[in-house]
């Protein structure tokens, strides 16, 4: 009782090891700390390796992929390419660490347990808790393996349900990552945005009440590694000669489990403490990594206090090394990557694109009528480059006096663009027409979903110009993924893309959407998916000179 | 009712009632912007301005919590019951009995190291072979394509 008492406010609620790692890999797993105040994802290729815990990928500060996301992307495209990579990923993490990943690696697991520590009555684990943590296996089956596999499969369309229907991840780190740093987000949002926050909500007040309830019942990422906690290289052992199969570690637990390294199990060593015999130990293999205890005293340290001196100095080493490889991240991620300043050289070559065209538009007007500025000459380049198209000089009617560029109100710069089917496209030729100009990717289920809407529109009027583009971003050949659609509108080819990007300040956000008025004025710019009405309207403003 | 289960009463009503004016905030957003959209598509459903108006009018709230919970952690105040074992599943149960009755537990024991072992290894060979036909088949490039794009409907956006 005296020995209670003497405890400090500290000692009581210092972080445990498990916290630090915890708040240690939520920061390495998004170290792109400037993209929180930039509102951009970091785009370099550390983002090929997916990070062990449930992380989403387009977090702003997330620098590795989500292994979930990952696996159903792979799944959902199946038909073209087998992902191979994922699966070895998923093993590879499966085998070394099992659920020690969800007790230890996992931002959301922190911040599930984070919400739990608000001082509330909780609900404990029973039978209801228990039936409740096998949802997470029919999560797995339906929405991460049999819903991007059949949609992939049947329909061509790339469809990560979880990411789509439920990750409550996705919602806390990618949109409301995203949002305050891009307010022309806001406009896409629907009524996906409003459940998948709705959803989010009700999982943090359900932690906030019942332990971890989201990988309890619903992660299907801890329903995979739950899979492997049998086989796992690291996690929570115990020993058979010791155990006197009193219960008390089960007892203790706030998970489902039968026993300590079942499926349930998060390998957090919490039930350590609560072993009469010592007989629980966490282990990488036959190295013991936290020694048993015996209602809370570490007995390693006191039965052999020349290996626990070891094992501590080889803990404030590993911890050493671990923040130095976090410092070097953070530096590496923020200031130093080449991968960022080779986005910065495009942005500016994208302006300097648009500030050219600007100064081309100067010199032509004061050298007098049409035909002899730089954009005629880049057309004359062409030609002499075996170019044998040349656009039909734009009617008098049609021209515009406004600024080159991308934005609205001013008048988006001429271009050539070869198409998937052989066609030029020369932007030029269309003045008179209203354009639409998509911006789409094979990979982007609602890009994918409105090709047919852009179709109609182009058949429908007479008057209506439609280009897309793919993102430079190619994961299937579109030539291929297109035959046998019977879309009538042209596609421009994968070499097009990177210079029509610039042109209409595509991103790294898809679908986006660019119209142009008769004279070759934007009229819209903006990112997110449009419906057949969405399309009419614009047609309707790009018409009346809006 | 000690002060302490008032206090813990109080803010799980809080959290919920906070929970759903949040939620009644989006949605009430959603549909004043979707009627809106109906009549022009050009329209935006959520817009920042509505956003803020909403988290204004909720924040009183808001702040009211977060400065109970900082007060409650503070002073260490929890469920103390929630301290206490559960009472355990039917399978440890059942061992716990069978100990008792000098029978050896069925449950509990654990696969022989060699077998154990071998399957780690067999894994782990799975693993890096299929890592690195990933690598060669291109599925490890379309990982990195995938997640330097946002498809904004699959974090929400849509």
């Amino acid at each position: 009782m005296d020995k209670i008492k003497q405890e400090t406010w500290w000692q009581r609620h210092r972080p445990s090891t498990r916290r630090l790692v915890q708040v240690y890999c939520a920061l390495l797993y998004n170290a792109h700390l400037k993209g929180f105040v930039t509102g951009e994802i970091y785009r370099g290729p550390t983002k090929a390796a997916c990070v062990p815990g449930l992380n989403c990928y387009s977090c702003p500060g997330a620098v590795g992929a989500c292994p979930l996301g990952a696996l159903q992307n792979a799944l959902a495209a199946s038909g073209h390419r087998a992902g191979w990579y994922v699966l070895g990923i998923l093993l590879l993490f499966g085998v070394t660490l099992g659920r020690t990943v969800c007790g230890w690696l996992c931002p959301f697991g922190w911040i599930q347990e984070l919400l739990h520590r608000i001082p509330t009555p909780k609900i404990r684990k029973s039978a209801v808790t228990r039936t409740l943590s096998w949802m997470k296996y029919i999560v797995l089956a339906v929405f991460v393996i049999i819903l991007p596999l059949v949609y992939g499969l049947a329909y061509d369309l790339p469809l990560p349900a979880f990411c789509k229907y439920i990750c409550p991840a996705g919602t806390l780190e990618g949109a409301m990552g995203l949002l305050p740093t891009n307010r022309d987000f806001f406009s896409m949002l629907g009524i996906l945005f409003t459940r998948k926050y709705v959803i989010m909500l009700i999982i943090g007040l359900a932690c906030v009440f019942c332990y971890r309830s989201f990988c309890r019942f619903l992660c299907p990422l801890g329903a995979i590694y739950g899979l492997f906690n049998r086989f796992s290289i690291v996690g929570v052992r115990v020993d058979p000669t010791r155990c006197n199969r009193c219960g008390a570690c089960v007892r203790h637990c706030e998970m489902d489990i039968r026993r300590v390294g079942d499926h349930e199990c998060i390998s957090c060593g919490r039930c350590m403490a609560h072993c009469g015999t010592g007989a629980i130990s966490i282990r990488a293999g036959k190295i013991t990594l936290k020694g048993p205890e015996i209602r809370g005293r570490d007995t390693a340290s006191e039965t052999a206090p020349e290996d626990a001196r070891k094992r501590k100095t080889l803990g404030r080493a590993l911890w050493g090394a671990a923040l130095a490889v976090l410092c070097f991240a953070l530096v590496w991620f923020n200031v130093l990557d080449p991968s960022a300043a080779e986005r910065a050289g495009d942005q500016r070559s994208g302006e300097a694109g648009s500030i050219e065209a600007r100064t081309g538009e100067a010199s032509r007007e004061a050298a007098g009528p049409a035909g002899t500025g730089p954009e005629v000459s880049r057309h004359a380049k062409e030609e002499r480059a075996g170019d044998t198209e040349t656009p039909a000089e734009p009617e008098k009617k049609w021209e515009s006096d406004a600024p080159v560029g991308y934005e609205v109100g001013q008048r988006l710069e001429d271009f050539t663009a070869r198409c998937l089917d052989g066609r030029t496209f020369h932007l030029a030729e269309h003045r008179g027409k209203i354009v639409f100009i998509n911006l789409w990717a094979t990979w982007c289920t609602p890009c994918v979903q409105e090709l047919p809407y852009f179709n109609a529109l182009y058949q429908g009027k007479g008057d209506v110009a439609v280009l897309a583009i793919h993102s430079p971003a190619v994961t299937d050949d579109p030539a291929a993924f297109l035959a046998g659609k019977g879309y009538a509108f042209p596609f421009a080819t994968e070499a097009e893309a990177e210079r029509l990007f610039a042109i209409v300040h595509g991103g790294a956000v898809l679908p986006q959407t660019i119209v142009l008025n008769r004279s070759g004025e934007v009229v819209y710019n903006k990112v997110g998916s449009v419906t057949p009405e969405t399309l009419e309207a614009l047609y309707a403003a790009a018409d009346a000179g809006i | 009712m000690t002060r302490k289960k008032a206090y813990l009463i109080a803010m799980a009503l809080l959290m919920t009632l906070l929970t759903v004016l949040l939620c009644a905030a989006a949605i009430r957003i959603w549909r004043e912007g979707s009627a809106r959209k109906a009549e022009n598509p050009l329209e935006a459903v959520y817009t920042p301005e509505k956003v803020e108006e909403e988290l204004l009018r909720i924040s009183p709230l808001l702040y009211a919590v977060i400065g109970m919970a900082a007060a409650g952690l503070l002073l260490g105040i929890r469920d103390e019951k929630n301290a206490r074992p559960s009472p355990a599943p039917d399978a440890a149960r059942k061992q716990r009995q069978e100990t008792k009755d000098g029978r050896s537990p069925r449950t509990g024991e654990q696969p022989s190291d060699r077998g154990t072992n071998a399957v780690r290894i067999a894994l782990l060979l799975a693993a890096g072979a299929l890592m690195v036909l990933g690598a060669m088949n291109g599925s490890m490039e379309d990982v990195l394509r995938k997640a330097i794009n946002i498809c904004t409907e699959c974090i929400g956006l849509g």
